[in-house]
């Protein structure tokens, strides 16, 4: 095994059900993730998260009393969240297009639809590590930038208001 | 608010775009290569893979115990009930070895969603609840299973046509 060099990277897991919270636990400890933080809520992860500071985040949509989608929020606007660009990957069983949508407006980094396999949980788990996505500030939004790639020599169609718009570099 | 990242630009409308070379990253960039290496090792996934397996009795418990609490919450018509239990069901059975139970609780689910809050027709969600149960208590299999698990999508389809022609918001 050679996680050993990974010992240092600690994840937060947020989920209401217990078998899930552990089936993640187990399959991020198989990557050598050792320190893996737990909670059942929106709420006592923001807790969790404030304390232990993860470097990433695993989370369920519906929980109660604060859900996955508030909890990110919460982390994105939060003077007292230690990290607010932590990579949140939200692990949902919804499939209902207008929570995804809400997810996303959250802040939410990547989406695993359940029922969770390998794959999937370890390709989103690499591209949070090898391709961190620019974040987006704006009146109503602060959050990963919904496009993952910006190609220099793209020459069109251009569909945003602000496409051709001067930037202030600093 | 302005970040004044090191690493952003702002843009004419006011949206600032913060490089991902602004905040702290999940990793090292030295530990990047060794991390995905260990992520798409064989060792990793035969690790993951038996983590999933082991799991699958423990979470085929936790179905049945579901199943039950479904059947309660048909029995007595609370709606948010039935989909709560049905959106634990669409994402475990898959993990329990049973995807069809999974499929089943997931066109369910989708069904209440749709409906907006509306009453849904008992005798659709009573034909979920008896496939789901059929199927775990190993009633039906294999082949049948998947072709009640179909019709039950066709149903669902009929009812949600059935509904929307009477006036329900789309």
């Amino acid at each position: 095994m050679t996680g050993k060099a990974f010992d240092h990277l600690k994840t937060l897991v947020v989920d209401d059900n217990p078998h899930m919270r552990e089936l993640l636990r187990s399959l991020l400890n198989a990557l050598g993730i050792r320190q893996v933080f737990e909670a059942a809520d929106g709420s006592a992860a923001f807790t969790r998260l404030c304390a232990e500071s993860p470097d990433f985040v695993l989370t369920d949509l519906s929980m109660a009393p604060m859900d996955g989608i508030e909890f990110t929020r919460l982390v994105r606007a939060s003077t007292e969240a230690p990290n607010p660009y932590v990579p949140i990957v939200m692990v949902t069983g919804h499939t209902e297009r207008r929570l995804i949508e809400m997810a996303r407006d959250a802040g939410v980094t990547e989406i695993i639809a359940k029922p969770i396999t390998v794959t999937s949980l370890f390709s989103r788990i690499a591209e949070i590590v090898e391709r961190p996505r620019a974040f987006v500030r704006a009146d109503a939004f602060f959050g990963p930038d919904r496009r993952r790639r910006s190609k220099s020599e793209f020459g069109g169609p251009w569909r945003r208001h602000d496409d051709n718009a001067d930037i202030e570099m600093r | 608010m302005q970040t004044n990242a090191p690493h952003s630009k702002t843009l004419r409308n006011g949206t600032e775009v913060i490089a991902a070379s602004s905040y702290p990253p999940v990793l090292p960039q030295e530990e990047i290569g060794a991390f995905i290496a260990r992520l798409k090792s064989e060792d990793a996934q035969i690790s993951a893979k038996e983590v999933m397996a082991s799991s699958r009795a423990t979470i085929r418990t936790a179905v049945d115990g579901y199943v039950r609490l479904l059947d309660d919450a048909a029995r007595q018509d609370d709606v948010a009930a039935i989909f709560a239990q049905a959106h634990e069901l669409r994402g475990l059975g898959e993990l329990a070895g049973i995807g069809v139970v999974g499929r089943m609780a997931n066109g369910l689910c989708q069904y209440l969603d749709a409906l907006d809050g509306k009453a849904p027709d008992s005798a659709t969600v009573r034909l979920h609840v008896e496939a789901i149960e059929r199927v775990v208590r190993g009633q039906d299999h294999g082949a049948i299973a998947a072709v009640v698990a179909e019709e039950l999508t066709a149903l669902v389809i009929r009812k949600l046509g059935e509904a929307h022609a009477l006036g329900l918001p789309g």
